[in-house]
């Protein structure tokens, strides 16, 4: 028995995984944990915050308009998320509407509705019913929702005219002028 | 004559139905179980990681409306499947399609495996190359299974070691 | 003032974490044994505040105290008693609390063990488990505390803090949120905690593994002493997953157990590297072989504990839903970072003291069939990794969202599942050290061929897929080897001894109960692997929407809607019950009544299936939507899911199989003495 215990020490037959293997292993691992943490990072961002610039961004709307971010220069925009299986988004979009009848014969003003995870054959009904006439697009590949962090409907971002984020909220305008109060004083401003 | 009218018709509508299919096949309402079976393989943005076909929310529902619409417009699943990745994004597909940087996720854990198994056989490969008498020492240090009686023996020997 | 207590007690506690830590640290450095025994005094005393916290958080929530911001969001007045102790971990701050709680309890065990002359692993263990409890205590004292309560201060407003904000009162509400719905089910009475359980207790096995790396003794002696905690570790961890699956089962109404969601990955993976780590142990006890190998696998399970523990609770892996918003994310990251490469950094400083003392001589050894296992487990655990991580790296660098969902998962884990199951019917049949494949061919041919003759019979009665049929003929084989095996063994001994064949068979298995435990466990997997195979392959499904009196039809059965009614309930639900009658073929097998729960409280539905269940099949009725009483008519759909429950029964088989193995045998004296006795053969011994 004494000899096998020689043996193996004698022995300089390199018979192990070199170090390399298992170091490259490790880094990769790390770099994982990296990238976990770059994702958590993302993750945790909400919405856009206010003060930062309107995104590059266009929509074309259920009639074949389409909006890009330029043409929205010196406007108040206000950009709304909604879907069409939203129940507390209908009241919302009927105040939007009031709002648009009073507000769109200004050239400094403008509503975009964006359609969020929904269907054309269910939104336009929808539309129809709750009588919306101002510019609706669906949501393509969710871009929009992405650029603006969406994490639900509804959800609404008011731009001023030098449009930077003025005003961000999550759920449901509970009144006309309540969303009145956030884009008259913006209109008022130079 | 009567039959063979009959017949007749019936052949002509027969081509009529087949000359006008690719273009407008207006099929019968596909079943619950045809748009299931599709919904199955789509995920929606709305309930994260749960697929379609099981999703409680009116979304889905929605969603499954449509797939039935497409298919009773006679699309192919395989068509319907695109829509939702174009209107949606490719998130709404149950794996990532083969573009761009996608093919690293097929290609990793078979390579994986392959490297997993060439270090294996590397231990045995470098682990062969051993001196002679070496070999001749290892074959005896092999354990020796103890036959019943053996750990037997071991077994009074533990006693009477315990005693001590 | 409970809420006070709890909290005081919960900053002791960390303190004393802190303290043990470094008193562990600095008494193994300075070989100071008084410093040893104060950190270890130390430790010994966080248990009781942690439970005297968790104490006063259960008083909270039994008392529905909803100015307690963690009471208020996972309690509500209709709660029943039980699932007001199990909201205890329904939420975030509770069970990280939890989480501090069983590592303490654990802390006690294993530090009040018998030491003897492995005294010199103990600081350093102390040390381990010090920081590890000192990360987790500091979470909730600083980030995620239990004990928040609800202010109103003099302009009216409300606000969530610890401390009383200057001129503010107490504000109480008068209901809580309420339970998630989904977890009122006596599932989550014993997943979670199980779950816990043995993700804490893997935490074990890790800091012996850094005292072996600090102390320098690299023999097998970390392995032997946590070997039983880390069969315990495994059992909970398994016993987690599949009570986590049966949960899913019967509570989500998918009909299936296993999404591959993220989440129940993110458990998944400690318990792969767990399990090569279990098998792999084995080597290195017999042959001294892989000694890097079994503190790498150490490691990563020991780090996939903290990350699954971090995955399930940050909300990173969810894109557009994030669960919490809280802080706690970066520290996990930052804790994982650190420990994971403080550990390597110990490893590689230990790299050359960690030689094999033997080398793999046959691909055909015992030794080698583990080092594929240990291939097969890694190459699971890659997958799953991989899977889960590369929507991250998809999102992060090009933006784009994508989902990595059960195609894939199914894709790549099938054939390694596969292989797994191979391995298991060969495993038992192999020698250690020297062996060839004309041996171990010679031993194969009979229980191969009795499974070949199961197989043949399997396919004569109408099973034609190629997947099932590989499937069923290689649970045939495992089955076939495993009683072989053992058969060959009990002939042998009651030759030997002339004991009665039954007598020989409890004898055999008792005096090695850590390899007749695996074979049970083994057999435990094949069943489960039976259940899979039957619910993957076979599973068929139908829906359809039936008026009153009509009936839908799947395979052989017929499914008859009877009855609808729906009704409220004391407890805050409204409740819609079907009545459905099941026949197979003409015989009537029974009536089922799928349900949908809706809960006013929280506006969230539960479905809760109807389930006719045997071991040939399963029968799962769900209740998908109905139209309004005039109409009666309802939306069914229905699972037709063969051999579903042997997937229940391997588990209890599991158990058992885990049960017998941990079971204490000899004292570790004794089991040096006859590993002297395997080392050096039987005549050395008794010369």
């Amino acid at each position: 028995m004494k000899k096998d215990v020689v043996d193996s020490q004698n022995q300089k037959v390199r018979r192990h995984l070199p170090v390399w293997i298992f170091l490259t292993a490790f880094i990769i691992l790390g770099v994982f944990l990296g990238i976990m943490a770059a994702g958590y990072a993302r993750s945790v961002r909400v919405a856009l915050s206010p003060g930062e610039k309107l995104p590059e961004l266009s929509l074309t709307s259920f009639t074949g308009t389409t909006y890009h971010s330029m043409d929205l220069k010196n406007k108040v925009v206000v950009i709304h998320f909604w879907a069409s299986w939203c129940q507390t988004c209908e009241e919302e979009m009927r105040s939007f509407e009031e709002i648009w009848q009073q507000y769109k014969k200004s050239d400094q003003f403008m509503i975009l509705g964006v359609d969020y995870v929904d269907t054309e054959v269910q939104a336009l009904p929808y539309l129809k019913r709750l009588g919306i006439t101002y510019p609706n697009g669906p949501d393509l590949q969710m871009k929009l929702a992405e650029t603006f962090r969406v994490t639900g409907v509804p959800e609404t971002f008011i731009f001023d005219r030098s449009s930077h984020l003025a005003f961000y909220k999550i759920g449901p305008f509970a009144s006309v002028s309540e969303i009145k109060g956030v884009i008259e004083p913006l209109l008022v401003r130079e | 004559m009567k039959n063979r009218a009959f017949l007749f018709s019936f052949l002509f509508l027969l081509v009529l139905i087949i000359g006008i299919q690719p273009a407008y096949a207006q099929q019968p309402t596909p079943s619950d179980d045809r748009v299931n079976k599709l919904a199955r393989e789509i995920y929606c943005p709305v309930c994260e990681n749960t697929p379609l076909d099981v999703c409680p929310t009116k979304a889905c529902a929605q969603w499954r409306e449509l797939i039935r619409e497409k298919m009773t417009e006679g699309w192919t699943d395989r068509q319907i499947k695109d829509f939702f990745a174009e209107q949606y994004g490719d998130r709404v597909l149950a794996e990532p399609p083969l573009t761009g940087t996608n093919w690293l996720i097929y290609i990793l854990p078979p390579s994986g495996f392959l490297l997993g198994l060439w270090l294996v056989f590397r231990v045995f490969f470098t682990g062969r190359k051993i001196t002679p008498e070496e070999g001749i020492s290892d074959s005896t240090v092999s354990s020796p299974v103890l036959n019943a009686s053996e750990t037997n023996r071991v077994e009074e020997e533990l006693i009477r070691y315990k005693k001590r | 003032m409970a809420a006070n207590l709890g909290f005081g007690s919960l900053v002791i506690a960390f303190l004393l974490a802190v303290y043990s830590s470094v008193a562990g640290c600095m008494g193994g450095l300075k070989k100071r044994a008084v410093l040893v025994e104060s950190g270890r005094l130390g430790l010994v005393l966080i248990f009781p505040l942690v439970s005297l916290s968790i104490g006063c958080l259960i008083y909270l929530l039994l008392n529905g105290r909803y100015e307690i911001q963690y009471v208020y969001s996972v309690v509500s007045n209709d709660l029943p008693f039980y699932l007001r102790i199990t909201a205890l971990w329904g939420g975030q701050a509770g069970s990280l609390l939890f989480w501090s709680f069983l590592l303490a309890g654990l802390s006690v065990l294993i530090t009040n063990n018998h030491w003897d002359r492995d005294i010199e692993f103990l600081p350093w263990v102390i040390s381990v488990l010090g920081i590890v409890l000192a990360f987790f205590i500091s979470l909730s004292v600083f980030v995620e505390n239990p004990f928040v309560r609800f202010w109103e201060l003099p302009d009216g407003s409300h606000l969530a803090s610890m401390m009383m904000p200057a001129g503010a009162t107490i504000y109480q509400a008068d209901n809580g949120n309420g339970l998630n719905p989904l977890l009122r089910h006596p599932g989550m009475v014993f997943h979670p905690p199980l779950l816990y359980l043995g993700f804490v207790s893997f935490v074990i096995p890790f800091s012996f593994a850094m005292a072996a790396l600090i102390t320098g003794r690299t023999d097998d002696r970390w392995i032997r002493l946590t070997r039983r905690w880390s069969l315990m570790a495994w059992l909970f961890l398994s016993l987690g997953l599949i009570l986590g699956a049966r949960w899913a089962y019967d509570v989500l109404g998918w009909g299936g157990y296993w999404g591959w969601d993220p989440v129940e990955i993110s458990a998944f993976m400690p318990w792969l590297t767990g399990t090569a780590f279990l098998h792999s142990v084995v080597s290195q006890e017999k042959r001294g072989l892989f000694k890097r190998w079994n503190i790498i696998l150490i490691i990563l399970t020991f780090d996939l504990i903290i990350l699954g523990t971090f995955l399930t609770r940050s909300g990173v892996l969810s894109s557009v839903h994030a669960f919490s918003q809280s802080a706690i994310g970066p520290l996990f990251l930052v804790f994982i970072a650190l420990t994971f490469g403080v550990s390597v950094g110990m490893l590689l400083w230990r790299w050359n003291d960690l030689q094999s003392e033997n080398q793999l001589t046959s691909l055909f050894s015992r030794e080698s069939v583990f080092l594929f296992n240990n291939l097969i487990f890694i190459s699971l655990f890659i997958v799953c990794f991989w899977g889960v991580v590369y929507p991250v790296i998809s999102d992060v660098f090009t933006g784009q969202k994508v989902t990595v969902g059960p195609p894939f998962y199914e894709r790549a884990t099938a054939p390694l599942f596969a292989a797994m199951l191979l391995l298991m019917g060969i495993a038992p049949l192999t020698a250690w050290g020297h062996s060839t494949a004309r041996t171990l061919g010679k031993s194969l041919i009979k229980p191969l061929l009795v499974a070949v003759l199961i197989l043949i019979i399997i396919a004569a009665s109408g099973v034609q897929s190629p997947g099932a049929l590989l499937g069923f003929g290689l649970v045939s084989l495992v089955v076939t080897v495993t009683f072989y095996e053992y058969g060959r063994g009990v002939h042998i001994r009651s030759q030997q001894t002339g004991e009665p064949v039954l007598l020989s068979g409890i004898k055999l298995a008792g005096r090695n109960r850590r390899r007749y435990g695996g074979y049970i466990i083994h057999l435990g997997v094949v069943m489960m692997a039976l259940g899979i195979i039957g619910i993957e392959l076979f599973q068929t499904e139908t829906q359809g929407t039936i008026a009153r009196g009509q009936s839908l039809k799947l395979d052989d059965l017929t499914i008859s809607f009877r009855d609808l009614a729906v009704f409220d309930t004391h407890d805050g639900r409204n409740i819609a019950r079907a009545v459905v009658n099941i026949k197979q073929g003409d015989n009537v097998i029974g009536e089922i009544y799928p349900r949908r729960d809706y809960y006013y409280e929280s506006q969230q539905p539960v479905t809760v299936p109807g389930v006719i269940s045997t071991f040939a099949e399963d029968i799962y009725v769900i209740l998908v939507d109905w139209q309004s009483i005039s109409l009666q008519g309802a939306t069914f759909k229905v699972y037709h899911n063969p051999l579903v429950k042997w997937l229940w029964l391997g588990g209890f088989v599991f158990i058992l199989g885990t049960l017998l193995a941990s079971w204490p045998d000899l004292t570790l004296d004794e089991e040096r003495i006859i590993r002297m006795v395997i080392r050096h053969g039987p005549e050395e011994f008794f010369k």
